[in-house]
């Protein structure tokens, strides 16, 4: 399983990298079509970019740079994304934690 | 309940586990939301919640008032830590409660745990071992056995290894996230007893990562011309910095992990440059540049052994061994610097990371109780009134991201914490006290439901009984804007082996409009560029467990070959996406991976679609069942069945007449009413007898797993061999036994009589048996006489020498030459829709 984690967070940077270029070599369709095969395989991942961080969080793991401002906390970095596994009855586990920065952010 | 103890915690500085030992095994638990073994020894008190683990850890820099860490090293101390939410202090034998008693949660397996085995570092004096105690009385347990570290990780290596002399001495090196212990330990055969001990608080692989980061990474970084702002960042500090070296910190770690398997390995980083702009750096850092900045902390651990072993006066030959504790062992540098510095053998046969839980429970494992615990009460049961009545009020709806749960409670809430979690893990409030009316804030699963458990706990942890049910809130789905799909729509794809089409379920009936799905296949047939074929997208709706013809064609997509831009090899993927908008117009978008070529169309539900060469196919093949469906029931005497079936073919034979005539029609709109006619006729045909078919399917399903379940039972090389397929075969068997598709019991059956042709086709006595009822019949029965006469010539020979393997090879070749008696052999030139 490690192993397969391990794939889908090397997809899942190279999505970040690919839409932070502006798809320049039209990957999309391959990498759409890469998730489609992870959800065959009973695994999603998840982006919780610009989401808002609490401490009831237990999806992702955080380094909180700057100050700590509670009511006002978001994830402005996502390295490593939250991984589920999915069962027969379609519910989901989490089997990777995301690895995110997080930061107060005054907007 | 055991007569043992069996349960045993690592209670560490940096991180703390628990494990159980029971009949020579041992399991080492795993945090239930974690997915981790380790829980980290920190406790937060973030407003009115107790958090205890990973989540107090990423606190423990930015709100040090309110969440604790290192508490251990102050157990048997007067220090207290003042909590500023709480406005009171707590102490060490607190704080280190909580997060025994946050262990107790990771057992799943067992109703209560009266009894524990507690480690502690060899250097804890009396005070510091009471104060151990205590703090386990306050998480719960009745009985506390202390057990030094050291001995226990020598428990695991002694128990583990074999040809190792178990007399002697032996050195425990435990180098952990952030401590560093060294042990000297005396093996005896009936005895272990830590002689001396010494250590560093402060000195673990956290440091190596830090230095990873500043003496390599951002050197290399710092030395690249168009990044000169990335230093003036760091000397001031800026948040892009601090952002930044976080993200090295885990890049760090992960390198340090590989470089401990691998000779180098890449990190890449993306930077902001003097520019403004992104780019992407790759590193490449060696082993050797890695060993370099962690040389002196590693040798620093080495002379804290020199000065241990001279103050004891043992010399390094006396040592048997070194054993191997903490997570920061596996460095390659760490493990050859004490074989060549210290001359001592090196064992790392025990996981390092719970190697002293692990020797714990084996210890606990062999510990009788000495004190009876509770009587653990009975499971809930209708009727039994709950320690705790909860009026639980919340939407069972939502289309927020957080929904809000409040709760009345009645009964005796006194020194109770409640604690919800949500069932896949990502959301937890936490311990919480509990009041007569609560509120929570639930974050939801986007899209779907989310299921989460209310837990109340007593002051030691232990669950208390409570009469409310799993919380249950679908999010974003309430608010239905389309209408339920009233049949399902399916893509109409081939099965070559029948020689015909067959229906792939996108959008099943009731499914709420607006829908997209995209479906990925292959092209089942080579069309090339100069031939007649075609690839036919056929978007059908109606019942995806009835013959395709039967269904109404929504959205038709026919690729000539002539639009190719080159030849559409066998293979080669397709890419159908399909659109339903909420007024059902139908939006198929298909894209040949092969060509980079991409055909849509839009389809409205007013207008029909007719392709005359697929509808010329399907009146072939529905022909061809009708014949082949006639002859069975005429020959098993339903004149009944069999006279509706002919005035089926007589139709049949009608449309098949009206489809030749089409080109020299005159009325445009006949191609729509053939189709019209086919599609009535190939429903009735299809209801005729489908009850009976689907029972005859189900009755041969049953006898073919039944034969296959016999013949795996009595060969064991067979079921070593098969009994994964057969398994993997049968797995979803209630559903497809329970659906309404003759095909999909027929698919399975197949699959089966494969599995079990291969089963016999091992067998000598199988190849026997087949080999003379093939030579029994008569030769005309063959399509090559001559050839049929060689085979059985060979055959005889075979079984003469007791050739098994050979008699298998003329046996095929000789089934081979049956011919095939299906109807659907007949319709050689099955053109199909190309996709597989």
């Amino acid at each position: 399983m490690s192993a397969l984690i391990n794939l889908v967070n090397q997809i899942f940077e190279i999505e970040q990298k690919n839409a932070s270029k502006g798809d320049p070599a039209d990957l999309g369709r391959n990498m759409e079509r890469l998730r489609h095969h992870l959800d065959e395989l009973g695994l999603q991942y998840h982006s919780p970019l610009h989401e808002k961080y609490t401490d009831t969080r237990t999806d992702c793991v955080a380094s909180i740079v700057g100050d700590l401002v509670d009511a006002s906390m978001y994830i402005t970095k996502v390295i490593k994304p939250v991984v589920f596994q999915k069962d027969a009855g379609g519910n989901r586990t989490i089997i990777q934690k995301a690895v995110v920065i997080v930061e107060h952010r005054t907007v | 309940m055991s007569s043992t103890i069996d349960f045993a915690i690592d209670l560490g500085t940096t991180n703390s586990l628990i494990a159980k030992g029971q009949f020579g095994a041992i399991e080492v638990y795993k945090n239930p939301i974690g997915h981790k073994e380790t829980l980290p020894s920190v406790v937060g008190f973030r407003n009115d919640r107790i958090l205890i683990g990973d989540k107090a850890r990423e606190y423990v820099e930015k709100d040090p008032e309110n969440v604790f860490g290192g508490f251990k090293r102050k157990m048997g101390t007067s220090e207290t830590f003042f909590v500023k939410n709480l406005q009171a202090q707590r102490t060490p034998i607190e704080l280190s409660a909580l997060v025994l008693k946050e262990l107790k949660t990771f057992v799943h397996n067992a109703p209560a745990i009266p009894s524990v085995v507690i480690t502690i570092p060899a250097s804890f004096d009396t005070v510091q071992s009471n104060a151990t105690k205590k703090a386990g009385y306050e998480a719960g347990f009745k009985e506390v056995v202390l057990l030094q570290e050291p001995i226990a990780a020598c428990l695991a290596f002694a128990n583990k290894t074999d040809g190792v002399q178990k007399q002697g001495k032996w050195l425990v090196y435990d180098l952990g996230g952030g401590t560093f212990d060294v042990a000297i330990v005396s093996i005896s055969d009936a005895e272990l007893t830590v002689i001396d001990h010494k250590g560093d608080n402060y000195l673990g692989g956290l440091d190596f990562d830090n230095l990873l980061v500043e003496r390599i990474i951002l050197k290399q970084l710092f030395q690249r011309p168009n990044l000169t702002t990335l230093q003036a960042k760091a000397a001031s500090q800026a948040i892009e910095f601090k952002r930044l070296y976080q993200i090295l910190l885990h890049k760090a770690e992960n390198a340090k992990k590989e470089l401990s398997v691998s000779p180098q390995t890449e990190v890449e980083i993306s930077v902001e440059d003097d520019a403004g702009d992104t780019q992407d750096i790759f590193l490449t850092i060696t082993r050797a540049d890695f060993n370099s900045c962690i040389e002196e902390k590693a040798l620093y651990t080495i002379d804290l052994i020199h000065e241990l072993l001279q103050r004891n006066a043992i010399a390094n030959a006396d040592i048997q061994q070194v054993v191997l504790v903490g997570g920061s062992t596996y460095i390659p540098l760490v493990r050859e610097l004490i074989e060549r510095k210290l001359n001592i053998s090196v064992n790392a046969s025990v996981d390092p990371t719970t190697a002293v839980v692990v020797g714990a429970a084996q210890y606990a494992a062999t510990k009788r109780v000495e004190v009876q615990a509770d009587v653990v009460a009975p499971p809930k049961s209708t009727g039994t009134a709950a320690r705790i009545r909860v009026k639980a009020s919340y939407l069972k709806t939502s289309m927020d991201t957080e929904e809000l749960f409040l709760a009345t409670l009645e009964g005796d809430i006194n020194n109770v914490h409640y604690r919800i979690q949500r069932e896949d893990g990502g959301y937890d409030s936490g311990l919480k006290k509990a009041t007569e009316k609560i509120r929570e804030y639930l974050t939801l699963l986007p899209g779907q439901l989310s299921r989460f458990q209310v837990k109340f706990f007593d002051e030691r942890n232990d669950p208390v009984e409570a009469d409310i049910d799993p919380i249950e809130i679908v999010q974003g789905k309430y608010n239905i804007h389309g209408q339920p799909l009233p049949n399902d729509i399916c893509l109409e794809v081939d099965d070559l082996q029948e020689r015909t089409t067959k229906l792939e379920l996108i959008f099943g009936k009731n499914s709420v409009l607006p829908l997209k799905k995209t479906i990925y296949r292959e092209v089942s047939k080579t069309i090339y560029k100069n031939s007649k074929d075609k690839l036919i997208v056929s978007i059908l709706e109606g019942d995806r467990f009835a013959f395709p013809s039967t269904n109404q064609v929504i959205g038709l997509i026919e690729i000539n070959p002539e639009e190719l831009n080159a030849d559409l090899v066998k293979g080669s993927d397709l890419e159908i996406k399909l659109e339903i908008s909420e007024s059902r117009d139908i939006n198929v978008n298909v894209y040949l991976s092969m060509t980079e070529q991409e055909f849509k169309n839009v389809f409205s539900p007013s207008e029909r679609y007719v392709s005359i060469g697929k509808l010329e196919e399907e009146v072939d093949i529905l022909i061809a069942k009708l014949k082949s469906e006639l002859r069975q029931n005429e020959a098993s005497e339903d004149y009944e069945t069999a006279g509706k079936l002919d005035n089926y073919l007589q139709e049949a034979m009608i449309i098949r007449q009206g489809l030749d005539n089409l080109s020299t029609s005159l009325n445009s709109d006949e191609k729509y009413h053939l189709e019209e006619r086919k599609r009535k006729l190939a429903q009735k045909y299809d209801q005729l007898g489908r009850f009976r078919k689907l029972t005859a399917a189900r009755i041969e399903y049953f006898e073919v797993k039944n034969r296959l379940a016999f013949e795996l039972d009595h060969s064991a090389e067979a079921r070593a061999k098969y009994e994964s397929q057969y398994k993997q075969a049968i797995e979803s068997e209630p559903s497809f036994i329970a659906s309404e598709s003759v095909f999909l019991v027929e698919a399975k059956t197949k699959q089966l009589r494969i599995i079990l042709n291969d089963v016999l086709l091992a067998s000598t006595d199988f190849l026997i048996s087949l080999y003379y009822d093939l030579a029994s019949r008569s030769k005309d029965e063959f399509t090559d006489k001559q050839k049929a006469i060689g085979y059985l010539e060979q055959g005889e020979k075979a079984l003469e020498r007791q050739n098994y393997s050979e008699l298998k090879v003329i046996n095929l070749n000789l089934l081979h030459l049956l011919p095939d008696k299906s109807e659907y052999a007949r319709l050689k030139n099955f053109k199909g829709t190309g996709i597989g």
